[in-house]
């Protein structure tokens, strides 16, 4: 018995071990770097806080960024989270600030929340850029470390959306919203910017959360489409891809294919097939592609050049003939 | 005389059944159709689809969605009642779908890339099995490391991707199992109901059951009796990693893609709230797979009746969990007995005050 226990113990503490290596390896953090590497070099060193494997738009997004910065000279420091969990991504943000990083590149998994590691980042003085997803907080612009937000307009993607159900059913029309999970700031951003453009005689008949998930999408849209039969949904508004994907399926099932118009947001190379085989109607591009925007605003910052507070950058709405000629160049990335 | 023993065996009958968990989970399940009913008046209707030649509607949708969950909980039954917890579930299910959809972009044969993911989920499964039976390891501690781990063999296997095969032709009858019908009968749901037929008469027509049970009583005292308790959680383990992977077989081939993140998340969760409402217990040395079952059905039914309430999604988990506590509550002893506890009070409050008189 003794034994046995000793054994459990033993086995425990391997265990336990194995998870703390296993969370070291989460933060991916740089333990190397004690010394300050000063710009007296010409060398910069830029922390990026970042998501991590997500889907394709997230692989092609980090990947670019990281490309960019090695093309600039600029050792970039690459530190992902795990399953959208923003404590590591607060922990891996303190740290940098603790390594004295010259500047930090922030794509954070929620907006708010951020204030503390900004102060921290303020007081050592580290300029921090946010890229992708903005972020909240109630620093004044004095106190904030943020210099620059780069990236594609959630909201320009939402109106893009409601632009489309406008335009193509003039009369009204009624139709679902297929949102992210509740509370991050992207989905608050599409849903701000539909609302926006939104024509009054169109009615969305529910708004529900299917978690960026195709799967759940499925499910999701088959019980509203069960739910809503008899006022002839015609449009469903799925915040991403994955989600327009598994609406389209749940459509098909129910024998409505070419009646119900589903509109994406991200432009994947999955949805941009959908749209040629008319399993969806319109898919606007969320550009993952900012690296180069990325790492020469953070080097110009750092040579003390003038920089924007904000790059919006570019992205395009497909339909089929579009997503056909995208699809036949084969540059996509992602 | 006759008549009054009538009545009292009849008596007795629904005393069985008010205290049979089984008797609960079906008036919960019968409940939340009932208000689903309420709030879509059209929720029962049944009608032949052409399109995908098989019954529709929004319970035959329920009954899709519950082959998943009904695998899970199988194999996490079998687990629970060794005193153990199988964590891993979900991620095994990540690693079966995202095998399979990797594999047929790869131009696999479909049939070669189901029984590869179905092996995958047994190696897992055989893993943890032997990590716990032979080195005896904590099932928590070593499940929890296997979740973990799973999720990144997953995205190691897609690279990161969310596999879309979809496209792929030859993937036909892995879309038609988890979204093809048998006599209009959900084909996924028919499947999961034969296996799970398959497991109960193998555990209660053998021995095999009461051997699972004796092992989650006392492992010391049911090695002295001859069982060989290694063996009994080497095979559950093995069991519940091969249910896992078929669970996300039904759940990738859905809509033929893998989601690397999201695919099986929360599964774990699921599958021992199915179990817990089956009335198993947590502690071990007791299972009911029909109860199990009916768990399943009922996790399944909960996410429908989310949807068709149309409660928002900040609000879904809170709900969730109070229909969880619920239908436990409803299944407690102390509240079936709470009748019997206040008339003996009242009969001892009486006798004192005769007493005092």
């Amino acid at each position: 018995m003794r034994k046995n226990m000793l054994k459990t113990g033993l086995a425990a503490f391997v265990a336990a071990s194995a998870l703390v290596s296993l969370a070291a390896c989460g933060s991916g953090s740089d333990s190397s770097s004690e010394a300050k590497s000063g710009s007296k070099d010409g060398s910069y060193k830029v922390g990026f806080v970042a998501v991590g494997p997500e889907g394709g738009f997230r692989t092609a997004n980090e990947k670019d960024i990281q490309d960019a910065f090695k093309k600039a000279g600029i050792e970039l420091i690459y530190s992902p989270t795990q399953n959208n969990d923003q404590q590591k991504q607060i922990q891996a943000f303190n740290k940098f600030v603790n390594d004295e990083v010259d500047a930090i590149v922030l794509s954070s998994t929620e907006d708010s929340g951020w204030d503390e590691s900004l102060k921290l980042a303020k007081e050592a003085e580290i300029p921090v850029f946010t890229v992708d997803r903005n972020v909240d907080t109630k620093l004044s612009k004095d106190e904030s470390p943020i210099v620059s937000h780069i990236g594609p307009s959630n909201e320009w993607a939402g109106e893009q959306a409601a632009k489309f159900v406008n335009d193509n059913f003039k009369d009204g029309a009624n139709g679902f919203i297929l949102e992210g999970p509740a509370g991050l700031s992207v989905v608050k951003d599409r849903q701000t910017g539909w609302d926006k453009a939104i024509n009054s005689n169109i009615k969305v008949l529910e708004s529900q959360s299917a978690n960026w998930s195709t799967d759940e999408a499925k499910t999701v849209t088959a019980g509203l489409l069960d739910k809503y039969r008899g006022d002839n949904p015609q449009f469903v508004f799925a915040q991403n891809d994955e989600m327009g994907l598994g609406a389209a399926q749940a459509v098909d099932a129910a024998g409505m294919k070419g009646n119900v118009k589903i509109i994406t947001i991200d432009g994947t190379k999955a949805a941009l097939q959908a749209l040629v085989d008319g399993d969806l109607s319109f898919v606007i591009e969320y550009n993952p592609i900012f690296g180069e925007t990325t790492a020469t605003a953070v080097k110009d910052y750092l040579d003390g050049k003038k920089i924007e507070s904000n790059y919006e950058i570019e992205s395009k709405t497909f339909t089929a003939e579009s997503a056909k000629e995208a699809l036949d160049a084969g540059t996509r990335a992602y | 005389m006759a008549s009054e023993r009538k009545a009292q065996s009849s008596n007795s009958v629904v005393k069985r059944l008010l205290s049979n968990n089984l008797t609960w989970s079906v008036v919960a399940l019968i409940v939340l159709v009932i208000i689903c009913t309420i709030f879509d008046h059209g929720f029962l209707r049944l009608e032949w689809n052409t399109n995908t030649g098989g019954l529709a509607g929004p319970l035959i949708t329920v009954l899709q969605e519950s082959a998943r969950y009904l695998m899970i909980a199988t194999g996490m039954t079998l687990v629970i009642s060794t005193a153990g917890i199988d964590l891993s579930v979900g991620s095994v299910m990540a690693v079966a779908g995202a095998a399979s959809m990797q594999l047929l972009v790869s131009g696999t044969n479909v049939w070669v890339a189901i029984l590869l993911s179905l092996l995958i989920g047994l190696v897992v499964g055989c893993i943890n099995g032997a990590l716990i039976s032979l080195l005896g390891l904590q099932p928590f501690i070593t499940t929890l490391i296997m979740m973990l781990a799973g999720r990144g063999v997953a995205k190691v296997i897609t690279s990161g991707q969310n596999t879309d095969a979809s496209q792929i032709a030859g993937g036909a009858p892995l879309r038609w199992i988890a979204n093809g019908f048998i006599l209009g009968i959900p084909a996924n749901f028919v499947i999961a109901l034969i296996i799970v037929i398959l497991v109960g008469l193998v555990a209660r027509k053998t021995a095999m059951g009461m051997m699972i049970e004796s092992v989650g009583i006392n492992q010391e005292a049911s090695r002295m009796t001859g069982i060989k308790p290694r063996n009994i959680l080497f095979l559950v383990y093995a069991i519940s990693g091969v249910l896992a992977a078929i669970a996300g077989l039904f759940a990738t081939a859905s809509v033929m893609r893998v989601d690397v993140v999201k695919t099986g998340q929360d599964m774990e969760m699921y599958a021992i709230l199915a179990v817990v409402i089956g009335g198993t217990s947590l502690l071990g040395g007791k299972f009911s797979l029909s109860g199990s079952a009916l768990g399943a059905v009922i996790i399944a039914m909960i996410r429908k009746t989310i949807i068709t309430l149309g409660i928002d999604s900040a609000a879904t988990p809170a709900f969730f969990a109070v229909v969880v506590i619920l239908i436990c509550v409803m299944q407690a002893p102390k509240i079936h007995n709470l009748s019997a506890e206040l008339k003996r009070r009242r009969a001892v409050e009486n006798s004192r005050k005769a007493v005092a008189a």
